[in-house]
């Protein structure tokens, strides 16, 4: 699988601020779900995703930036991939 | 003591953690719609989900590779499908299986669920499989 962002330093962010983001709620998810889901999670970030937004609400997980953060840089990602594409700036 | 990290052991290696993931019927139909939403636009030559990963690191994860090899496999591929990701029948079995339980009426999806914890606490085959990954992307890692 390959992830491209092509908005310069912007997209590098994004791509830092999902992986940071992905990070931190694979770590909850190894915390709250035991070892199997978590390693299950690692395998799949996909699951992990929906596991985060599952979980927003329980405040103990402390998970809501965290969950704003990552699908706004997935957001973001989009949009550059989009902008980057239409201005002939992609492959 | 020995017997109490034993047990503890035994907690985890036989958790039911795949069966868990059919239990609660909204957390399946999102892991369900997500699944077929990225395999149908990878279908369809889009990029579905991206790993994030590997887009930060540049190292690949232990999954990685899987929906390619997933494709290869649909598309009929068994060789092209095994040197891409050699997970990749098992995961499809297991991707099958949770969209069996999708698509199953309430009681039937609750036997399949009873059915794959079962074998789940009696083999721990989800840890070994697992496990296995883990040690199969530790050999690809090296190699």
């Amino acid at each position: 699988m390959e992830f491209s962002f092509d908005g310069g330093p912007l997209g590098g962010v994004g791509v830092g601020l999902i992986w940071l983001a992905g990070i931190v709620v694979l770590f909850k998810l190894f915390q709250k779900e035991g070892f199997l889901k978590g390693v299950l999670g690692l395998i799949c970030m996909l699951y992990t995703f929906i596991w985060g937004w599952q979980n927003i609400g329980r405040e103990e997980l402390k998970l809501k930036t965290w969950m704003y953060v990552w699908t706004g840089a997935i957001v973001l990602g989009a949009i550059l991939n989009v902008i980057g594409a239409s201005s002939g700036g992609g492959e | 003591m020995e017997q109490n990290s034993q047990t503890q052991f035994q907690q985890i290696w036989y958790a039911p953690a795949f069966s868990s993931l059919m239990t609660n019927r909204s957390e399946l139909t999102m892991i369900a719609g997500a699944g077929a939403l990225h395999l149908g636009l990878s279908l369809a030559g889009y990029k579905g989900w991206q790993c994030p990963i590997l887009a930060a690191t540049g190292v690949p994860c232990p999954g990685c590779g899987l929906t390619t090899a997933i494709l290869e496999l649909l598309h009929g591929d068994f060789s092209a499908s095994i040197r891409t990701h050699a997970f990749a029948p098992l995961f499809l079995f297991a991707v099958v299986i949770l969209f069996t339980a999708f698509l199953l009426p309430e009681q039937l999806r609750s036997r399949l669920v009873n059915f794959v914890n079962r074998v789940e606490i009696r083999t721990g085959i989800t840890a070994w499989v697992l496990s296995f990954l883990m040690l199969y992307w530790v050999i690809r890692l090296v190699a």
